[in-house]
């Protein structure tokens, strides 16, 4: 019942922040959002780490296609429910300072949006799963569409039919799939029980990673994201990259890495060397940007692409490495994309070389950045550097060479973070620059609490690890029982 | 057939109405009609094989799914007209009679059990049809529409009549059971003659659903007519002719695929390329719902093609998912027409600052013609690709796939134009009419929430 309330709280807030009057829309979201997070804390707190998927239901729903409505909780699971349940009152916090037109729509449809990000993080049936993955793009299309700036309509018409494209041919899969168990069913028990002949493997693995390389997303496929992440609304953009683009990353774990194994095997390489490249080509278009909205655009490219090769690895350092970080990069997205929220309100757009010399009025605001900044580049001490450390390690012992090419991405992280960094923060304040006011009250509050996680993160990181590690057990004997069992027939 | 009976009286008892001056009854009248015969068909509903008239009809669950679905939205249509006709408007009366009529053609055309009752059948559907196309008498396009439909829609009565023939020259009978008969026993070695008869047929049906190489009429009768009456041709008349010829095929070769599977995938794919790409190019609201309505029969043929047993059920669905949405789309523009005067798709900039129920139904409406979950027109694809990958048709289902990412394109530009602000005038929706369109609304996403409630009717 609670995994249920988890979908259906933040949808039914949603719509109730749709009629309720505009102006208590932003209380009601934050209301919905606290609850959701004593939800999430609620079911962590009863959560056994030490077994499988808990708190599911099972209730079969359109006979006719053979699909159940199943969800449950597995430590992976968990782990993103929490995320997305942590990170949606920061969000929402994070805009107390603004006023967006139509706000009730604005907050109700981020509140339906984390609605169906808790269920694709939930879904144990394929095709349920499709349906929240699909959902969850309709408000995040509408977002930008309303509240975003520049060109939106054509940003936003490129970014739902490219995510689209993607999911489209998954749903062919999908239905592959569910065609090869007896009766039809679409249910992760048969999913995973499928026999799917080596030669088919790989169209399969193709359709499935297609949607994800575009939703994380992976180079070649990141051509959408800039704009959209740039255009978006601040909120908007925090929850694509905070946890929208978690669920392409969630579901290579719980979907391709166990059900196509042989595929995984063939073609890991392929997506590692692509992620590996993505590693270091966003961080090269990062350096150069004058925009400091794209360039964390680009720099959140580097991280995912990170993510992914290390998750492509299949093995458990890969996969506990992804955890922490996606976890990490979460947390930090948010706080860079809100520090570039905070400037955007005193500058009213985002190029870097209009700032400069912002320490000098705030210094708070400009230790909390570097914070979050020094977090970005994994920093040990700060949530990513674990996170980082076996992401790399797991693609070293995949192949040295490959965690050279995204090791020297991830160095130059460091480079145009700190170059950034020091051209909007430090030197003479000049312009505008000279009448920025210190962070306060709601701004200055956000800030600490994503501080505050970032170094409780960056000391604990057992606190994920112990969560996912037996989910993380299960998925990786899954692989290796079946490849095995490959070799063996 | 009591539902027929009483739905022809219904439409005869209208056109007097008419004479003695009382218009107003009209409508009341013939939406009871429709209520009372679909009150019968889902109380016969499951009761087995209703053999009349020599068993030239029969009414069979087939028949009554399709025809719950046609009713219901004949029903939507009517209630639409309400808005749409002013009071002062002629032959209001007689226009309902006519909506009738054709609706009396429909159930027909889907309970054929002889192929004479089927060309009757089409001709009740057609006729009335020809005379609603042109009602706005006084407007070039309708009169345009009218002699379109018309010449195109006799061409196409021919090809059905020389079909017929043929079949009657090899099989010697009319009767769909004794032609079933002739087409098992032969199936090795068809008479050509017979397949020829069999193709005729299917290129009549493929002129009433609209489907390439006969859609050329399409977009302008769509235009050109009044826009229930294009609503009307687009849902109901879309439904009894698919109803028709699946029935058709059920009845006759299915279990000779060789003969007919290779041409309607053929055609289904052509359909949908080019019902979504011209689609992509129309500025004007009503043509580009005229080649969605093409890509849409495009997706149906499809499940036409991969014919096994669930395959009916899934038809149905697709349609009436389709047709729901279809008919909220035109329920919404033919009221931003009737009060701003625009009908292209840029003339709806600025409908959400002026009216959100209007934009948000018309929302629904694209997304789920677009096929995006949980609305009922994504588990009608689902449905159709896994029946049709089950079956191997791997081709066309990439092709409906690569399809359907198009459609969503220009539904999105749809959905995208009247969320974004400019200017428009004010837009008025009647208490009345924000019913229907809440209704119809929420069918659709009941549709698609709860499709085993549907789907249980019908298989």
């Amino acid at each position: 019942m609670l995994t249920l309330l988890l979908i259906l709280l933040p949808i039914i807030s949603g719509l109730i922040v749709f009629v309720a009057p505009r102006s208590a829309s932003k209380q009601i979201a934050m209301i919905s959002a606290l609850l959701s997070l004593a939800l999430g804390i609620g079911v962590y707190a009863q959560f056994d780490a030490s077994i499988g998927t808990q708190f599911a239901i099972d209730v079969p729903w359109i006979d006719m296609l053979g699909m159940r409505f199943h969800i449950g909780i597995d430590g992976i699971s968990m782990l993103m429910i929490m995320l997305s349940n942590i990170l949606m009152p920061l969000i929402i916090l994070s805009t107390s300072k603004d006023n967006y037109e139509n706000s009730a729509l604005l907050y109700g449809l981020m509140l339906i949006m984390q609605g169906a990000m808790n269920g694709v993080f939930v879904a144990l049936d394929m095709f349920l799963y499709y349906i929240f993955w699909e959902l969850a793009l309709v408000p995040a299309y509408f977002l930008v569409l309303w509240w975003g700036h520049g060109n939106a309509r054509k940003i936003t018409f490129k970014f739902f039919i490219y995510t689209l494209f993607g999911s489209l041919f998954m749903l062919v899969a999908i239905i592959w799939l569910s065609l090869q168990s007896n009766d039809p069913s679409t249910d992760i028990s048969s999913i995973y029980n499928v026999v799917i002949p080596e030669n088919v493997q790989g169209y399969i693995f193709f359709a499935f990673m297609l949607a994800y390389a575009i939703k994380i997303p992976v180079f070649p496929f990141h051509t959408w994201q800039p704009d959209t992440y740039t255009s978006a609304p601040s909120p908007a953009t925090m929850l694509l990259s905070g946890v929208m683009l978690k669920m392409g990353i969630y579901s290579i774990i719980r979907w391709v890495i166990p059900v196509m194994p042989a595929a995984v095997e063939e073609y890991q390489t392929t997506i590692i060397v692509l992620a590996s490249i993505g590693v270091l080509y966003a961080s090269a278009i990062a350096w150069v940007q004058k925009d400091l909205k794209t360039l964390f655009a680009y720099s959140s490219i580097a991280h995912v692409g990170l993510i992914t090769a290390g998750i492509l690895t299949a093995s458990a350092s890969g996969l506990q490495g992804g955890m922490i970080q996606m976890v990490a990069h979460g947390i930090n997205a948010v706080g860079l994309f809100f520090v570039c929220q905070i400037l955007f309100r005193a500058y009213g757009n985002h190029t870097i070389s209009n700032m400069g010399g912002i320490r000098n009025n705030a210094p708070l605001f400009a230790g909390l950045f570097l914070v979050v900044m020094l977090a970005s580049v994994a920093l040990p001490l700060t949530n990513a550097f674990p996170g980082e450390f076996l992401l790399l390690n797991s693609v070293y012992q995949f192949n040295p060479w490959l965690c050279l090419l995204a090791g020297s991405g991830v160095i130059l992280g460091a480079v145009y973070m700190f170059n950034a960094y020091k051209n909007v923060m430090l030197g003479e304040a000049e312009g505008r620059s000279k009448s920025f006011v210190e962070i306060s009250g709601a701004d200055k509050l956000t800030l600490v609490i994503i501080a505050g996680l970032i170094f409780a993160l960056g000391l604990f990181p057992q606190t994920i690890t112990g969560l996912t590690e037996h989910s993380v057990h299960d998925i990786i004997m899954q692989y290796q029982s079946k490849i095995s069992g490959t070799i063996l027939r | 057939m009591t539902s027929v009976i009483i739905l022809a009286s219904a439409g005869i008892i209208s056109m007097f109405v008419g004479i003695f001056n009382a218009k107003r009854l009209a409508l009341p009248l013939v939406l009871l009609a429709c209520l009372a015969a679909l009150g019968i068909v889902m109380f016969r509903y499951n009761g087995g094989y209703d053999g009349l008239l020599n068993n030239m009809l029969v009414f069979d669950d087939y028949s009554h799914g399709f025809n719950i679905v046609m009713i219901l939205l004949t029903m939507g249509v009517l209630t639409i007209s309400r808005y749409y006709y002013k009071d002062n408007i002629e032959h209001l009366s007689d226009i309902y009679a006519l909506f009738i009529f054709s609706l009396i053609g429909a159930i027909l055309s889907v309970s054929f059990q002889n192929l004479i009752m089927l060309f009757i059948g089409i001709e009740i559907l057609s006729i009335p049809l020809y005379i609603l196309a042109t009602s706005n008498r006084r407007n070039l396009f309708s009169n345009e529409a009218g002699l379109k439909y018309f010449l195109m829609g006799s061409f196409a009565s021919c090809f059905l009549l020389l079909g017929i023939t043929f079949i009657y020259g090899t099989a010697y009978s009319f009767d769909m059971n004794a032609i079933g008969r002739f087409a098992a026993d032969n199936a090795t070695a068809l008479p050509p003659m017979f397949v020829v008869g069999c193709v005729l047929i299917l290129g009549a049906f493929i002129f009433k659903i609209s489907a390439v190489p006969f859609h050329f009429w399409a977009p302008d009768v769509y235009q050109g007519s009044p826009t229930v009456i294009t609503s009307f041709m687009a849902t109901v008349v879309k439904t009894a002719g698919f109803g028709a010829l699946l029935r058709f095929l059920n009845l006759t070769i299915i279990n000779n695929p060789g003969v007919w599977q290779e041409i309607v995938q053929v055609i289904a794919i052509l359909t949908l390329v080019v019902g979504n790409i011209l689609a992509l190019y129309q500025q004007n609201l009503k043509r580009m719902l005229a080649y969605s309505g093409i890509a849409n029969a495009g997706y149906v043929l499809v499940a036409v093609a991969s014919a096994g047993e669930p395959t009916t059920g899934f038809v149905l669905y697709y349609l009436a998912s389709y047709g729901v949405a279809s008919l909220l789309a035109f329920a919404v523009y033919t009221i931003v027409k009737d009060q701003t005067g625009t009908d292209t798709i840029e003339g709806l900039k600025g409908l959400f600052a002026q009216n959100k129920l209007l934009t948000i139904t018309l929302a629904l409406a694209m997304l789920s013609l677009s096929g995006i979950p949980p609305l009922a027109g994504f588990f009608g694809k689902y449905a159709i690709f896994a029946n049709a990958l089950s079956t191997g048709m791997v081709w066309p289902v990439i092709i409906a796939v690569l399809g359907s990412l198009v459609g969503v394109y220009y539904y999105l530009r749809v959905m995208a134009v009247s969320f974004s602000g400019g200017e428009m005038n004010k837009v008025h929706v009647s208490p009345g009419y924000a019913f229907v369109l809440l209704l119809t609304a929420a069918i659709l996403v009941a549709l698609g929430v709860m499709p085993d409630l549907f789907t249980e009717l019908i298989a």
